[in-house]
């Protein structure tokens, strides 16, 4: 088996004085999507950030594959309800995903337009690519975002709700891209709220609940061990095939 | 306002006139040639193009005015013009917003008081290089406060509270000093040498300066591809590779120093960094990399036709160059302001 492309050993995090995330040791293999769920504020975003080497840890180890390159190359982030600051058209913007190669606007290869043209096709934006991202919609705006995360074809994508601001169609197509990524051998770990989205397209799910890692396995056996009507206070059921999941009657709110 | 079908809709940040991309920077070092030339040929003897050629090669009366009075005042106003321009350009970058410039860090007026306790405590003559330092020291406390006081990443609003909090400090400072220093005529020579002007400037200053300003020009042009960067916010920037609080300590000491280097020999010139991005940025579409040699070559040429302008009006005395800058800048501020309106919460519903 091959190294894995991300390995958390018993992470521990404090932001302000209070410890977001505790103890959590997850790994990530070439090829998979893991989907890391939880309620509200149980430190997805937290764990992802310090994943990603955007947040000091105050104990344990992050190891990343990848070998000799920098870091920029080996890992692209893409940040929850991201923000374009300047209005850029959206080749641009998905151009700046070539950055840890070195690769100005000025100067593109053959390889960074490859890249560049590949990721705006995986994001349906082909047809708005000299737009300029001030006229965009919430929709296309978190799809210019995924465009660039993806144009680094860093072989670990860390993605924080990519498709919290789609509509259904969006999101599925999101959801196979990510799919995609992963069968080119890539390794995929992605913070999301939708379970059955989840459920549906994760290899493995991660669950999360105030800041530990409380699950680690495939959605067949969450589904199976009811552990997300504990985590959620919901009751769940699922619909004939194993991964499908629907939402019962029965609502006792948050845990 | 109603809008019909068939309307045209300006849209905000679209690139306008066919001057974009690789014609742009020619097109803009062409004016600038134009005005410096309109500025070796004004002033109170009128010289011709063909006197001002001569003079340049040192002939007669006229070389005496172009290189002793009128070249070195163009060489600073140039050299001032583009950092004003860049240090605005590079700040806006950083900030990821339009509003920002140098002046609202009160970096102008505390290097200004920088100056005065040098020039007015007998510690230095006017062109030693105490002056200079002293300036850009005081650029420098006045950022850093600001940053400091304002938090990282704060709102523009706390940012520019702190700024005005920082600049009527300086002000007040340098009024005391002014109050207290030993020379009689201290206070209308300071008032008149921080409205700002590059009048009576020697080759002395030209040289005083332009080294510090070279040298942050350097250091923010390098800048450019993290201020890019910075468009997708702090996190994805450090995601990309980019060294973002190196890029913060770059940009706040490039900026001091230029801007410090400018005020110690022409005094307090304002809103030029913050027009000249606005001028720029139509012209590159928005990219607060592409915006920056635009935004310094367009600062160039402000400062150059405004101090053409300050020897056109008929006065007694000179009109001060920053005060030309104050009446067209301020107007064109409350105009962004206004636009922006509901960006700085003006608007109740927000």
């Amino acid at each position: 088996m091959t190294a894995p492309l991300l390995e958390a050993s018993n992470v521990q995090v404090r932001l302000g004085g209070r410890t977001v995330v505790q103890d959590a040791s997850l790994t990530l293999r070439a090829g998979e999507i893991v989907a890391l769920l939880g309620p509200n504020g149980a430190g997805k975003t937290t764990l992802l950030r310090a994943t990603a080497g955007l947040l000091p840890l105050q104990s344990g180890t992050i190891r990343m594959g990848g070998g000799a390159r920098p870091q920029g190359q080996r890992c692209a982030y893409l940040e929850q309800g991201g923000r374009i600051h300047w209005p850029l058209s959206v080749r641009d913007i998905v151009a700046l995903g070539r950055l840890p190669f070195g690769s100005s606007l000025q100067r593109l290869s053959t390889a960074d337009q490859a890249a560049i043209n590949t990721a705006m096709e995986d994001c349906d934006l082909a047809h708005i690519a000299d737009q300029s991202t001030d006229c965009l919609s919430g929709g296309e705006t978190a799809r210019v975002l995924m465009a660039r995360a993806l144009a680094v074809e860093a072989p670990l994508l860390l993605a924080d709700e990519p498709v919290a601001s789609l509509d259904p169609a969006h999101q599925i197509a999101t959801m196979q891209v990510l799919a995609r990524q992963a069968r080119r051998g890539g390794g995929v770990l992605v913070v999301l709220h939708d379970l059955a989205l989840a459920l549906r397209f994760a290899d493995r799910v991660i669950l999360l609940q105030h800041g530990a890692i409380i699950a680690d396995d495939a959605p067949e056996a969450i589904i199976a061990s009811k552990v997300l009507d504990r985590v959620f206070g919901l009751e769940f059921q699922s619909s004939g095939s194993g991964r499908d999941l629907l939402l019962a009657a029965k609502i006792d709110g948050p845990a | 306002m109603t809008v019909r079908a068939g309307d045209k809709i300006r849209q905000p940040h679209a690139p306008f006139w066919g001057v974009r991309g690789r014609g742009l920077t020619p097109a803009l070092v062409i004016l600038i040639v134009m005005l410096a030339l309109t500025s070796l040929c004004i002033g109170a003897a009128h010289l011709s193009p063909a006197d001002v050629w001569a003079g340049l090669h040192g002939v007669g009366t006229a070389g005496i005015i172009v290189l002793e009075i009128r070249l070195p005042r163009l060489l600073l106003a140039l050299s001032v013009g583009a950092m004003l321009g860049l240090s605005g350009a590079s700040l806006q970058g950083l900030l990821r917003n339009p509003l920002a410039e140098p002046a609202i860090f009160g970096a102008p007026q505390a290097a200004a008081l920088g100056a005065v306790i040098v020039l007015y405590s007998g510690m230095a003559n006017a062109v030693s290089w105490a002056l200079p330092l002293a300036a850009i020291a005081g650029a420098l406390v006045s950022m850093l406060l600001v940053f400091v006081v304002a938090g990282r990443g704060a709102h523009l609003i706390t940012m520019l509270l702190s700024g005005l909090a920082v600049a009527s400090l300086a002000g007040a400072a340098t009024s005391l000093v002014i109050n207290l220093s030993p020379n009689p005529f201290a206070v209308t020579e300071i008032v008149f040498w921080l409205m700002g002007s590059f009048e009576d400037r020697s080759l002395h200053h030209v040289l005083l300066a332009t080294p510090f300003i070279a040298l942050s020009a350097l250091v923010l042009l390098g800048c450019g591809r993290g201020y890019r960067a910075l468009t997708l916010g702090d996190d994805v920037a450090r995601s990309l590779g980019v060294n973002v609080a190196r890029l913060r300590v770059a940009t706040i000491a490039a900026t001091a120093c230029g801007i410090g280097a400018g005020v110690a020999v022409s005094g307090a010139i304002g809103f030029v960094g913050l027009v000249a991005p606005h001028l720029a940025r139509p012209l590159v579409g928005g990219d607060p990399q592409r915006v920056l040699v635009p935004s310094a070559l367009i600062g160039a040429a402000i400062l150059v036709a405004a101090d053409i302008l300050v020897r056109l009006v008929p006065a007694t005395s000179e009109i001060k160059v920053g005060v030309v800058t104050a009446l067209i800048g301020v107007p064109m501020f409350l105009y962004l302001v206004i636009s922006r309106k509901a960006f700085f919460g003006g608007d109740a519903s927000t």
